[in-house]
């Protein structure tokens, strides 16, 4: 199974839970902000809403 | 001196099984695309390995004749050694495995590492052939079967490819949102915006319909798959590097219809090359399933 590693969002009432949770300003921001998180960690980032994006770790999965 | 071998006709069938045997092995032993055996010290090991199958294969006929049945242990000598050859194959390839772009897989090594292991019996085989005939017939009827097991180990080589099995055809690729499909078929969610930029100009999308239910079995198979998409980056470059999680060729399965959706990302964007590199990828013989033969009522059934 993979493995939520961050979220990035610009709404922060919308998420919740274990993983590291970025608040950006805006949306712009937000994909800036997943897309440095996706180098740094070598994680794919996931669109889950407009607002919402997730990092998963999928190497996990092996 | 030539004279003398001539003569004498366990010598010469030994010369001849060794040399019809390293031939074969010679033969079955190609550096393609693939790179592997690794050129020219992968070679010198497995040509080195065909010789001494060669040679045991055709010593064995002299030695038996010879009420010699002890000669018999040294080909179960043989066959260990060349479960190793296995062995060895399997752990190089693992070991590199982990370094490629896209990993060939499991299955894909197990194939290869089974294929060495196979050719060298093979070598065995024609060099055993040869000498039996030269033991009992001369040299003449030597050659003639020595050619014969030529032909036949040659004919071994060529094993099916996914042509055989499936249609290729390329498909758009298609990004709504962050939903990326190949034609119709599901592939996976992109998040990013340059992700998606970079699929959208450099992916290349094909769908592998399969002919019949055999192979739609087949087709599903991970390793296969796994083998498709390295043996098409291989072939073809592939856009990728580390840190960029989400440029991943990766293939998909219609689940309704057991077609395969097939992303890549390849250097080499001439269509009619995806196309001939897809079809060309090898079948493993360690996936093919024929459930129809399975189902079918009466002997068909039984037999397998």
């Amino acid at each position: 199974m993979s493995k939520i590693v961050a979220v990035v969002t610009t709404r922060m009432d919308g998420v919740a839970g274990g993983a590291p949770i970025f608040a950006a300003a805006d949306r712009s921001q937000a994909a800036e902000m997943a897309n440095r998180i996706e180098k740094i960690m070598d994680c794919m980032v996931h669109q889950l809403s407009e607002e919402v994006y997730i990092v998963v770790d999928h190497s996990v999965a092996d | 001196m030539w004279h003398a071998i001539w003569l004498h006709r366990d010598l010469t069938g030994v010369a001849m099984g060794t040399a019809f045997g390293v031939a074969a092995r010679l033969l079955l032993l190609r550096s393609d695309y693939r790179q592997y055996p690794a050129y020219p010290h992968g070679r010198i090991i497995h040509l080195a390995l065909g010789l001494i199958a060669a040679a045991l294969g055709a010593v064995a006929v002299p030695a038996l004749f010879a009420k010699n049945y002890t000669a018999i242990t040294f080909l179960a000598l043989a066959a260990q050694q060349f479960r190793e050859v296995r062995n060895m194959e399997r752990n190089t390839l693992l070991a590199i495995d982990k370094q490629e772009l896209v990993p060939r897989g499991a299955a894909y090594i197990e194939g290869i590492a089974v294929v060495f292991e196979g050719r060298n019996y093979l070598a065995i085989f024609t060099a055993l052939l040869t000498s039996l005939s030269v033991s009992l017939e001369g040299w003449i009827a030597g050659l003639a079967v020595g050619c014969a097991a030529l032909a036949v180990a040659i004919r071994f080589k060529q094993g099916t490819s996914v042509h055989d099995i499936a249609e290729v055809e390329l498909a758009p690729v298609h990004l709504n949102g962050p939903d990326l499909r190949v034609g119709d078929i599901y592939m996976m969610n992109v998040g990013l915006p340059e992700d998606r930029e970079v699929i959208r100009q450099q992916g290349f999308g094909l769908i592998l319909t399969p002919r019949d239910d055999n192979a739609r079995v087949s087709i599903a198979n991970l390793g296969q798959r796994q083998a498709i998409l390295h043996d098409l980056s291989t072939r073809l470059g592939v856009y990728r590097d580390t840190g960029e999680p989400a440029l991943l060729p990766m293939a998909k399965l219609d689940l309704r219809t057991g077609r395969l959706g097939i992303l890549l990302l390849p250097r080499e964007k001439d269509r009619d090359k995806i196309i001939r590199s897809a079809s060309k990828v090898p079948l493993l013989e360690a996936i093919v399933r024929k459930p129809t033969i399975a189902n079918r009522r009466g002997k068909g059934g039984r037999s397998s």
